[in-house]
């Protein structure tokens, strides 16, 4: 029988993962701040339909991004090789 | 009064079945399948989920009026209480595996989650050593009599519970609003916000941390500049959590692990040396 201590956490990657509970935290807060905003006449419907596109569209195009992330870094690595000397 | 007898449920249901089919659907597409060559197929969006997210959005609107007059003679009090009480809900049962992919890259087999190291712990480098080869959802680990296939529990948005609390507090929400276009646009709001954001999320997560980082110092800088022309004391509660959530947990997490010790004896299970060779358990 062995007593031991196996696991150690690095603060740093903790820290990473709370940040996800951080990030759906805020992201409630937001919706209830834009609602209030909303309610109280602050933001009107125009404006709150211009977000929503915004955001859709904005969070469509990092998807995509994301999803087709390899061939974005295949296309950079061709435009910056004329810029990389080679020395033999 | 009774609640629910007030409260018409058809519609609720409706938007709410609508929401979970579409963010499903959505979530589907987004994986990477793998096929038959283990060659990884990219698929942006399918024609039929463009069709699906137009066909939710105009069933939504079309339903607006109904749902602005949903809780017309319920109080404001109940409404408030109701809508903290199930966004709590929702924050309680997110799924959080798939928000944070690095977690759990624990193999699963049959759906079931291994015990994985929460946040990569340095010396328990057993799940390092795991030789499976990962290709979008599916993994499959060569043995030398049979490959075995498992799933990544984490590949799919699968938080039921989570998203159908905080779209019904929405609905909620907006059936306080004026005018029928004002609860169409709060509900898209957010559909966006509580079910594709995380989608996109996590595959922002899985690419790049900096750009993970980046995105909740901006949803954290939105929130704050829109929170503070409402409540000032709200804004420094809400500030002070967040740094209590970021910086000051895992501290606390980081020292109350020295007082954790795992004791190993003749009563361990098992462990087949093969298995053990290949990094997961039979």
């Amino acid at each position: 029988m062995s007593l031991v201590n196996v696991q150690e956490y690095s603060y740093r990657l903790v820290m990473a993962d709370s940040l996800i509970v951080s990030q759906q935290l805020s992201i409630v807060v937001l919706f209830v701040a834009v609602f209030m905003h909303t309610l109280g006449g602050t933001i009107n419907g125009n404006q709150m339909g211009a977000l929503d596109i915004m955001i859709a569209l904005g969070g469509y195009i990092v998807w995509a991004v994301c999803r087709t992330f390899p061939f974005f870094t295949f296309f950079m690595v061709l435009v910056s090789k004329r810029h990389v000397n080679m020395i033999h | 009064m009774n609640f629910i007898s007030i409260l018409p449920i058809q519609p609720t249901l409706s938007v709410l079945k609508l929401t979970s089919e579409t963010v499903h659907s959505f979530s589907r597409t987004s994986t990477e399948a793998a096929g038959p060559s283990g060659k990884r197929k990219i698929s942006l969006m399918s024609w039929k989920s463009i069709l699906q997210l137009i066909g939710y959005g105009i069933g939504l609107y079309v339903i607006s009026p109904v749902l602005a007059a949903l809780t017309d003679p319920i109080s404001d009090d109940t409404i408030a209480a109701l809508s903290i009480i199930l966004l709590l809900i929702h924050l309680s049962f997110q799924d959080y595996g798939y928000l944070n992919p690095e977690v759990s890259k624990s193999v699963t087999r049959s759906g079931a989650r291994l015990p994985a190291s929460p946040t990569s712990p340095k010396n328990s480098s057993q799940h390092e050593n795991d030789t499976s080869q990962e290709s979008g959802n599916n993994v499959s680990l060569r043995g030398s009599h049979a490959e075995i296939s498992v799933t990544s529990s984490t590949e799919l948005y699968h938080a039921p519970v989570s998203l159908n609390a905080a779209i019904f507090a929405s609905l909620l929400m907006a059936s306080r609003m004026r005018s029928h276009s004002h609860a169409f646009v709060i509900i898209a709001f957010a559909v966006e916000l509580f079910a594709l954001f995380p989608i996109m999320a996590h595959h922002l997560r899985r690419k790049t941390r900096v750009g993970s980082l980046v995105l909740v110092i901006v949803i954290f800088g939105l929130s704050i500049l829109l929170l503070h022309p409402l409540s000032r004391v709200v804004t420094y509660i809400y500030a002070a959590t967040i740094a209590f959530t970021t910086f000051i947990s895992p501290f606390c997490l980081q020292w109350i692990q020295r007082y954790k010790n795992e004791i190993h004896g003749p009563w361990d299970e098992a462990v087949p040396a093969r298995a053990r060779r290949h990094g997961t358990r039979q």
